[in-house]
């Protein structure tokens, strides 16, 4: 099926993105059916060691989106029904709830070997994944980043607090590999674990020139395209197949830039949106879409590239932090792997990320934010409020939703519809005055 | 008896800007129970605790959303109106979002001259963890020394944990009073006790619990016959909840396993530690000899369950570890109480608990995981629970109306635990 994108022309490289994104499903649905070593992880555990071992590796947060975009409440209240309160993550009571029922839109559960859970981000992360290793009575790993508090006063600790944080992280890793050789009884391959981090480097440079592109005015895709090729960068980061189609894609927004065809016909209004949408309601964004509204930024899915996330901490961090060297060997491996987890798991404190959103904003020549104030993942919505004060200041208008990106029930379509109809009205008021005065 | 530790928690701004001018010393409002206390008492500083009032969180919504737990908004409320005007500085360690988020949010807009967040590892049984958190911890006592113009050396910290580890000492000889069938101190008592100690000097908190000590042995058994409770989960300070389930329902509650009571005061610093590197030692006392908060994880804590004296419980993973030895590289340590859930059965069972009221403030996700857990691990054992949601107000008319129909089905307790598994429990917490 092609994205019959009735505003804007469609885009040729959505049949094979489609494709590869098809034979990853398919890939874990054959995985559950001939008995595959299955490895449930998060989001945030690196991804690069999968190339390491032929395992099947299936990240949480993807299975509650999938769970989440075919509105299986009952999931979640099953989850709910053993304990686990509505308030929180909504991707993890999907995945929990599906889990309990060995029910899901693969068919059935896909039961792991070993679950890996992960510290740092935010505590959902480690305490959702091991509810699941509880239940299946499975090992379970977490690795704790340690992000580098001296980011807000980069003169406190300095480069050795950086280096500490590191090799903290290198040295979990060396114990993570010796877990997933005992837990699949399979030797690591270094060849592979090599390519792997060369291969997600290379995709996270493409990811950037993705998102630059995406900021051109008329931006050339619609917002809302975005969403699904981020599971290139999230599930497939290390998949030369990946690299393909974003290649691919680069390509045909150069040559839809060059034309002047944009994502969306008259983009009147540029917006910039922040954290996961609620993948049942997608609508909404095309509600937008219809009143000459494009999303043509977001730091959520900048977040998953080398270039935001290096450069909001590239006043606290040495150059060698963010440089990415090619490696040759299983330590080389690790370090580069400590070094982009560590950036990306901190995840702009607050006084970074007001400073990245207010450049963001200025940069992609935005109208006004709207962020999704995301119930139960305190990671991503972490400061949304501050960043929409910071952007009031800079005479740019705010919206907040709020939701979660899984579960239905938490978002009431109709008052949302209602406050994006007063928002794109307070936008082009605003608009207009400022033409006036110029 | 307890009336000056209970104006101390009452009154706690003035008592902590009095202390400031009666012993010249800097104040420094800390978050988290992580927060390494000794360090910043041997820079000369009195550490004191940050906690919720009842206050709606109304300045909080200008940063925070709804959906962080109040406790944490509440603290930030405060401070944004001037409440903690009085501190030299704020110290937090990494352990939850929403207290990050609070301490990120008062170091940018509230008032307080200095600020440091230190990070606490997630892994507390990897010997790689430790040696972050000294270094972590190097790096903060520099700070602290920085901020008091004179260096710590090993003899200032010797001497604050000393001061620590006495209290600890003291709030334990206390406590364990409580195990009796009639207790001489109830649970909101034991609470103003530990709140107190986190609110003013510790060496005076010492001196008055000397004599309390004294009183309480030549006091009459409180409350006899009434049904015995633990409380676990988020962290309790509005002692409210307290009265009810003591005053108005007329039971006890003889332990707990949250932050603000019982799990601040377990876990002596090692003393062998202590004479070679202080430092080393603190390390060793907050990962390791503590009991742990949910947001902390043992590398290999389902490795320790095969030989856990709560095998049965279903709450454990203990099939990985039979299926094939584990690789030297991942074996790391194997404390007794660095299973949290371990921790809170034994408590339970040495304290002859009936029930346990688990506590969940609300927006609270560690402790929201670890409900279905807790609960179940209780329930194999043969103590029921059950769980009351709390926000910074109590809603007194709903809470007692639950907690009563809860105690009405409470019978004499009646352990499902093998009796050889029962004597291989530790009684010395």
């Amino acid at each position: 099926m092609t994205e019959s994108d009735s505003r804007g022309l469609p885009l040729k490289t959505w049949p094979m993105l489609k494709e590869v994104n098809n034979n990853y499903n398919f890939q874990i649905a054959a995985a559950i059916n001939e008995g595959k070593p299955i490895v449930i992880a998060s989001g945030m555990c690196p991804q690069q060691l999968q190339g390491a071992f032929d395992v099947v590796w299936v990240t949480g947060e993807w299975y509650g989106s999938i769970c989440g975009f075919s509105r299986d409440v009952g999931l979640c209240e099953t989850a709910e029904r053993c304990g686990f309160p509505h308030e929180t993550c909504s991707y993890a009571r999907m995945t929990i709830g599906s889990m309990i029922e060995d029910r899901g839109f693969l068919g059935k559960y896909p039961k792991p070997v070993a679950v890996l859970g992960t510290e740092g981000l935010c505590n959902v992360q480690a305490k959702w994944f091991e509810a699941l290793a509880r239940y299946h009575n499975v090992p379970f790993f977490v690795l704790d980043s340690a992000p580098i508090p001296s980011q807000i006063l980069p003169e406190w600790w300095g480069e050795d607090a950086v280096k500490d944080s590191v090799k903290y992280y290198a040295k979990q890793l060396e114990n993570f590999i010796d877990f997933l050789e005992w837990v699949t009884g399979q030797k690591p391959n270094e060849e592979k674990l090599i390519d792997a981090v060369i291969t997600m480097d290379r995709n996270e440079r493409l990811w950037d020139e993705l998102m630059r592109l995406w900021r051109a005015k008329p931006s050339p895709i619609a917002g809302r395209s975005l969403f699904t090729f981020e599971n290139l960068i999230v599930s497939l980061p290390t998949s030369h197949a990946a690299s393909r189609v974003l290649e691919a894609i680069i390509e045909e927004l150069n040559d839809r830039i060059a034309k002047g065809i944009s994502g969306i016909p008259n983009e009147t209004i540029r917006l910039l949106w922040q954290a996961q949408p609620g993948w049942y309601v997608l609508g909404i964004i095309r509600y937008f879409e219809s009143q000459g509204a494009n999303f043509v930024t977001t730091p959520y899915l900048e977040l998953w590239g080398s270039h935001f996330r290096y450069d909001w901490c590239k006043e606290a961090t040495p150059d060698w932090f963010r440089e990415f060297n090619k490696p040759n060997n299983f330590a080389e491996c690790f370090w580069e792997i400590s070094k982009s987890i560590i950036a990306q798991m901190t995840r702009p404190r607050l006084e970074a990320g007001v400073k990245a959103i207010k450049q963001m904003a200025l940069e992609a020549e935005i109208d006004g934010g709207v962020w999704h104030a995301v119930r139960g993942c305190k990671g991503v919505s972490y400061g949304e409020l501050a960043e929409r004060e910071a952007l009031r200041e800079l005479g740019i208008p705010g919206l907040i939703l709020e939701g979660s990106p899984a579960d239905p029930r938490d978002f009431s379509e109709g008052p949302a519809l209602r406050q994006i109809r007063i928002f794109i009205e307070q936008v082009k008021r605003i608009k207009k005055r400022r033409k006036r005065n110029c | 008896m307890f009336k000056e530790l209970e104006l101390i928690v009452n009154d706690r701004h003035n008592h902590a800007k009095q202390l400031k001018v009666r012993t010249n010393k800097g104040i420094i409002g800390y978050l988290c129970s992580y927060v390494p206390e000794e360090i910043i008492y041997a820079a000369g500083f009195i550490p004191v605790r940050l906690f919720s009032s009842e206050e709606a969180a109304s300045l909080a919504d200008t940063y925070m959303q709804s959906y962080y737990c109040t406790f944490s908004r509440c603290i930030l409320h405060q401070a944004l109106a001037g409440d903690f005007n009085y501190l030299d500085g704020l110290v937090t360690a990494y352990t939850c979002v929403n207290m990050r988020l609070a301490f990120d949010s008062i170091q940018l807009y509230g008032k307080i001259p200095f600020s440091r967040m230190i990070y606490t590892p997630g892994i507390i049984d990897d010997p790689n963890s430790k040696e972050f958190y000294y270094k972590e911890l190097l790096r903060f006592k520099k700070d602290m020394e920085n901020l008091s113009g004179r260096s710590i050396n090993n003899d200032d910290l010797r001497e604050a944990i000393k001061v620590y580890d006495e209290n600890r000492s003291l709030v334990n000889d206390i406590f364990k009073d409580r195990r009796n069938p009639v207790p001489s101190i109830t649970g909101k008592e034991a609470y103003i006790i530990t709140l107190s100690g986190m609110l003013t000097d510790k060496q005076e908190h010492n001196e008055i619990l000397k004599t309390t000590s004294k009183q309480i042995t030549n006091r009459a058994g409180m409350k006899k016959g009434v049904n015995r409770l633990m409380i676990v989960g988020s962290p309790l300070d509005n002692l409210k909840l307290l009265d009810i389930i003591e005053d108005d329902l007329d039971a006890i509650v003889v332990t707990d396993d949250t932050c603000t009571c019982t799990r601040y005061i377990l876990g002596k610093t090692p003393e062998e530690n202590i004479n070679q590197d202080p430092l080393k030692a603190i390390v060793e006392r907050y990962l390791i000899k503590r009991p742990p908060c949910p947001t902390k994880h043992a590398q290999n804590r389902w490795l320790q369950c095969s030989s856990c004296p709560f095998r049965a419980v279903s709450c454990f993973l203990m099939n990985p570890a039979q299926k094939k030895k584990l690789p030297k590289s991942l074996i790391f340590s194997n404390p007794e109480r660095i299973c949290r859930f371990r921790h809170s059965l034994q408590l339970a069972i040495n304290h002859n608990v009936e029930g346990v009221i688990v506590l969940q403030q609300k927006f609270c996700d560690p402790h929201g995981f670890d409900y279905h857990h807790v609960a179940q691990s209780f329930i194999d054992i043969g103590i029921p629970s059950i769980m009351l949601e709390i926000d910074n107000i109590i809603s007194v008319g709903q809470i007692k109306t639950r907690v009563q129909a809860f105690l009405e089905m409470l019978q004499p307790v009646n352990y499902v635990i093998e009796p050889e598994i029962k004597e291989g429990i530790s009684l010395n917490i």
